[in-house]
């Protein structure tokens, strides 16, 4: 596809606070609570554009808004005001192993996790025997999920969700669990796919695991972006600024 | 016009092959699950209806006493029937609560929810609706008439009605959080303001009108003259039949336009 892009632009996101409005008829009533819920900010006038070859690393902390603007660009979440345009097929590794069936074996949830995420199209036998070799689960791929170790569950996971070739690359901290020898694996097979993306956005709690990745480096707090320049601007202020770290 | 052009634009979106692939692996999914380790299997979905059948068939021509012939057709025509509807609508209000966590992460189509719901209790009624009517025939409780032929004509239109429904309680649900217990009531009371285990003659004429308007009835009365009566349906019952599904299929539109936006949010 040509024109690959993202282009968000003063993006507003609310969630919603449903414990905050009557739950029953009693608070409805006697305890004067409303019905409607009380909207909580996610993402807060985000603009953020994206073009061929950019690989964007986002830092914050946990409920700084990294993970939604993801899940914005994913199409996950509806946005309450601004414009969002994405140009491209996108991938996004956020969370793996959505979906799988502890019930079913290997086999069939490497099937399902394509399923659930509308990638049925993609799937074939071939594809799927270099899936069971990557996760080098062997004849354990035809047991039920759940006599897995959670090693093995995300070696399946990650296997599952890495066999795919998009334009945009979404990442939210995917790191392979499992030994040493498949983690390295992984790593290594997970940075070709990110070179051969045109677009990758990556989220992390550090600009350490993200910098050799990276061209741009994005910081965020509060649901909105602080700043943008390079690993080291984006660290210092990320720790002195918002960590407080000396 | 926006309304009917949007509607058609959705429509067209979705009608795709691995849109309705997707559909059919996560019902086959569910359907494996839900029968796996147990010893009849899917036999249950035909033990538990034959068993209503079996009972009120012995116990209400005493209490009602009402002429009906071949009672038994009767009542296995309208049960299973109404099972496929009670059904649809007690599980699908939960569709897309019970797959919160997939939907939150996954970029899928959130309809496929619903959708793979019905279908597998659609696959469900006729699997052990056709068991029971070859068995009726077998044991010459009623006998085969080419009539039957006709039935997918209107098993499809309530296929859709009911889909259309389903769409409908599954993205109003995360809002209504006691859309559950309402639906549960709703069966429970509709179950007998339906003429199912009684005919529709048995109600007043002047009555009558309300029965005939009662959408489960406008769905089971043309498969019960199918099946028990070997008639096609009148001209007049079948347009009440392709009205309904055309007007769940607006309303549930509706209801979907309104909820799909946030609807993420109260998962």
């Amino acid at each position: 596809m040509t024109n690959i892009q993202i282009k968000l632009q003063h993006i507003y996101v609310n969630g919603v606070d449903t414990h905050a409005r009557a739950g029953t008829l009693r608070q409805w009533l006697l305890l004067n609570k409303t019905i409607k819920s009380k909207g909580i900010p996610i993402l807060c006038d985000v603009s953020l554009e994206a073009k061929p070859g950019d690989k964007i690393g986002i830092i914050g902390r946990n409920g700084s808004g990294k993970s939604s603007i993801l899940k914005v660009i994913s199409g996950n979440y509806p946005i309450a005001k601004g414009n969002r345009l994405v140009h491209g097929t996108i991938a996004p590794l956020i969370e793996m192993g959505a979906g799988f069936d502890p019930e079913q074996t290997g086999i069939k949830n490497i099937k399902l996790s394509f399923a659930y995420r509308g990638k049925l199209k993609d799937y074939s036998p071939e594809l799927e025997q270099k899936i069971i070799e990557f996760s080098e689960l062997d004849d354990k791929i035809y047991l039920p999920l759940k006599t897995y170790s959670s090693g093995m569950v995300s070696r399946l996971a990650f296997s599952s969700a890495v066999f795919q070739d998009p334009d945009i690359m979404l990442l939210d901290e995917v790191l392979a669990a499992g030994d040493a020898g498949f983690v390295k694996k992984s790593r290594n097979f997970l940075r070709k796919k990110l070179d051969t993306a045109s677009i990758a956005i990556i989220v992390s709690h550090a600009t350490d695991d993200i910098q050799e990745i990276c061209n741009r480096f994005i910081l965020m707090d509060q649901g909105a972006i602080i700043m943008e320049g390079s690993a080291k601007e984006v660290e210092s202020k990320y720790k002195k600024d918002i960590l407080n770290i000396k | 016009m926006r309304f009917i052009k949007d509607f058609f634009h959705d429509l067209q979106n979705k009608c795709d092959k691995y849109y309705f692939l997707t559909i059919v692996l996560i019902a086959q999914n569910t359907l494996s699950r839900q029968y796996r380790d147990s010893v009849l299997g899917i036999l249950w979905t035909l033990i538990q209806p034959t068993t209503q059948v079996v009972i009120y068939s012995l116990i209400m021509p005493h209490i009602m006493r009402f002429p009906v012939a071949d009672y038994t057709t009767f009542l296995i025509t309208s049960i299973f029937t109404w099972g496929f509807i009670s059904q649809t609508l007690i599980v699908t209000p939960n569709s897309l609560i019970s797959n919160a966590e997939i939907i939150k992460r996954c970029i899928v189509s959130k309809t496929i929810f619903p959708l793979s719901d019905v279908s597998r209790l659609f696959y469900n009624y006729i699997i052990s609706f056709l068991c029971m009517y070859v068995l009726l025939v077998l044991l010459s409780i009623t006998k085969f008439d080419p009539v039957v032929l006709l039935l997918p004509l209107y098993l499809i239109p309530i296929f859709i009605t009911l889909a259309a429904i389903s769409i409908a309680l599954a993205f109003s649900a995360p809002y209504l959080k006691d859309l559950n217990e309402v639906m549960t009531v709703l069966v429970s009371v509709s179950f007998w303001l339906t003429p199912i285990v009684y005919p529709i003659t048995i109600i007043p004429e002047h009555l009558r009108y309300l029965f005939e308007l009662n959408p489960f009835y406008i769905m089971i009365r043309p498969i019960s003259m199918i099946v028990h009566q070997h008639v096609i349906p009148s001209f007049l019952d079948s347009l009440y039949l392709i009205l309904l599904t055309v007007f769940t299929s607006v309303i549930s539109y509706i209801v979907y336009r309104t909820c799909r936006k946030n609807f993420v949010f109260y998962l």
